[in-house]
């Protein structure tokens, strides 16, 4: 099914919450998470392809996909901030909200495995943006960035496993939602 | 029909050496290659209307789904190249990546069915039969069944007729429905034509024994202390229901339920978590190669021994990925009113010992070892012949015999019998077809793929692995086929 303002404006807009929207939606986000996970890992690949010495156009549309994950994280978490009415929301940045929201029950549910809490997850996505920023630069960066890509891989690298999972949860409540009996 | 030959042994050296992240991304490939042969079946089958539809798919298989698993390679390459191993966010970007393509290939498969279907071929009813038969009861034995395609990347089984009845029940039409119950297995579409995968059926016949002899609730019962009757709904009960479903699983199919099982599981990032109805994926893994061990994997069986715990081993390194990286935890054993697993599964043995549901046993795995020989051979495997041990000389001597007056008829009698049993060629069973297409699959199909994978494009690749997999699926099918054939002429 897909998400938009239509569905909302049908539904009355306002009157029923994010989280029951959210629920019905899991087989958008389920779709929407893998996407993200794909950004999330390219980043790490193209990190990885970059520390090998191989800066190609290929290396530059990796280090991209990571950089569009880091502005649609910092979209969501400035969108939910304010508040908005949800059947005002453009389509684009439904996705952030919905993005953020997903993370934000996420991160409550597993604060002891994963080290950030949401605020500090969209904080620590704009600063490795400016990283990825600088890799993206012709001029070859600074020994300071250097020294702080490893941890700019390593940020990715979890994002992606969290949007693994997130994607992975959607799949099976997906399959949950049929009566059938599944192995 | 294979023959066994003068080879007394099986070699016990196994090529099944991948890595996790070799293994991952050859079932990853392997997926999306049988995504595309079934859109190949779909063509061929049912003459679509128009190749839009088609053409969009396959796009998106190339583009997507295949494309992505070309810096998984890349890395896992250059790791094998400069024999030094990934870094740890590589590593774990890698896993991810091949987890999210496969979240990727049940989210193409559900639009499968804006396709025209084929019907499922024939040879799943042969199987099918054969499940139906270990049962000695006339009410699974002789139960009416059918196969469906869903879109839906997973594998069911729901009883029809009883699905009916409750929902005209609850809609106050009818109290009950005449017939009795029908048995729906539902597989997933790109499936149609793996036998490798149609072994799930038994876990979902299991499911059907189960709720026919309450054997949930006599197990749950035995262990509250109560009669079966007093057994209520809910969680435990659900999970004795799938540990049930497993065993018969097991019983019936041996390492070949296990290995389609770990197959479909192992990109799950939750293995630890038992659900509200499912104990967890580790633990039901656990239990089978417990059971496994117990049973029939012996030394006589070193190959599918090997293949097993190698399997086991990756499915344990997986988990603890997931542990790490995925925020997955073991939440115990799944005990059922903190009873022991084992005490639970000693309980569901004993049952269906009563039951007197057949097996597999060891010498129909030993079968299997050769059969697979045969299959990397390319040729099928609907039976074995046996071993022909000196019959050039036991011939002449039948001939001296009946030339002669001094040998008995007992005697002569005797020695005809030897020569014409090793001249029979047994039928292979659809269990020992099945795990000897799984030991090809890990020693020859999977490593196969790694290797032709080394190129510089995935896409490359992927016309000479569809060959592969149509030809091992033929092979397969023929011989569950042809063994219908043998059985006539025993």
């Amino acid at each position: 099914m897909s998400f938009n303002a239509c569905q909302f404006d049908r539904r009355g807009g306002g009157t029923v919450s994010i989280k029951e929207q959210l629920n019905e939606t899991l087989g958008h986000m389920t779709d929407k998470n893998q996407e993200l996970a794909i950004f999330a890992n390219a980043a790490v690949f193209g990190i990885s392809r970059y520390k090998n010495g191989v800066v190609d156009q290929k290396t530059r549309e990796l280090i991209q996909q990571g950089e569009e994950l880091c502005v649609l994280l910092r979209r969501g978490a400035e969108i939910s901030s304010k508040h908005p009415e949800l059947y005002s929301i453009p389509n684009s940045d439904l996705n952030s909200l919905l993005t953020i929201e997903f993370l934000s029950d996420f991160l409550d549910q597993n604060k002891e495995t994963v080290p950030f809490s949401l605020d500090g997850l969209v904080q620590k996505a704009s600063e490795e943006q400016t990283v990825l920023k600088t890799l993206l630069l012709p001029e070859f960066p600074t020994e300071e960035i250097k020294t702080k890509v490893d941890e700019c891989q390593d940020f990715f690298a979890t994002l992606g496993s969290i949007f693994v999972r997130l994607a992975n949860d959607g799949l099976r409540q997906r399959e949950k939602s049929e009566r059938i009996h599944y192995v | 029909m294979t023959d066994c030959g003068s080879e007394k042994k099986v070699s016990e050296s196994i090529t099944f050496n991948l890595t996790l992240p070799e293994f991952l991304i050859a079932e990853v490939f392997d997926g999306i290659a049988r995504l595309d042969c079934y859109l190949d079946e779909v063509e061929l089958a049912v003459h679509p209307r128009s190749g839009v539809p088609l053409r969009l798919f396959r796009d998106t298989l190339g583009t997507v789904l295949f494309a992505s698993l070309e810096e998984p390679l890349r890395l896992t390459r250059q790791s094998t190249v400069s024999k030094t191993p990934l870094g740890a966010s590589e590593f774990q970007a890698l896993v991810n990546q091949v987890g999210s393509t496969f979240i990727g290939i049940a989210g193409v498969h559900r639009f499968l069915k804006y396709l025209r279907v084929p019907e499922p071929p024939h040879e799943i009813f042969t199987l099918l039969r054969e499940i139906q038969q270990a049962f000695p009861d006339a009410g699974i034995k002789d139960n009416e069944t059918d196969v469906l395609l869903s879109e839906t990347f997973n594998y069911g089984e729901i009883d029809l007729h009883t699905a009916i009845e409750w929902q005209l029940q609850q809609a106050k039409i009818l109290k009950s429905v005449p017939g009795k119950e029908t048995i729906v297995i539902i597989l997933p579409y790109t499936q149609v034509n793996n036998p490798l995968m149609w072994t799930i059926i038994s876990h979902e016949i299991g499911h059907f024994v189960e709720k026919y002899h309450s054997l949930g609730k006599k197990v749950l019962g035995k262990i509250l202390a109560c009669p079966p009757g007093n057994v209520t709904e809910g969680t435990e009960l659900d999970w004795v229901e799938e540990l049930i479903s497993d065993a018969v699983a097991i019983r019936l199919l041996g390492p070949a339920y296990l290995f389609s099982f770990a197959s479909i599981t192992i990109l799950q990032s939750s293995l630890g978590r038992p659900s509200r109805t499912h104990p967890s994926e580790l633990l039901r893994v656990r239990v089978a190669f417990n059971e496994l061990k117990r049973t029939c994997l012996t030394a006589s069986v070193p190959i599918a021994t090997a293949l097993t715990t190698k399997l086991v081993d990756l499915f344990e390194e997986k988990f603890k990925f997931n542990e790490k990286y995925l925020g997955d935890k073991y939440m115990g054993p799944s005990a059922v009113h903190a009873r022991p697993t084992d005490d639970v599964v000693a309980l569901i043995t004993q049952e269906l010992d009563d039951l007197k549901i057949g097996k597999l046993s060891n010498d129909s795995l030993i079968r299997s070892e050769a059969l697979a020989r045969a299959l990397a051979k390319g040729q099928p495997v609907s039976a074995l012949r046996k071993e022909r041990i000196d019959l050039q000389s036991k011939v002449e001597s039948l001939r001296q015999s009946l030339s002669g007056s001094t040998v008995s008829q007992a005697e002569i009698m005797k020695t005809f019998f030897e020569i014409r049993d090793c001249m029979i060629e047994k039928p292979s069973t659809c269990a020992e077809i099945i795990n000897a297409g799984y030991i090809h699959r890990y020693q020859n199909v999977l490593p196969q793929i790694l290797n032709g994978l080394a190129g510089p494009a995935v896409n490359d690749y992927v016309p000479e692995h569809k060959k592969t997999i149509n030809q091992v699926d033929r092979l397969l099918k023929v011989s569950l086929q042809a063994t219908e054939i043998h059985k006539l002429f025993l």
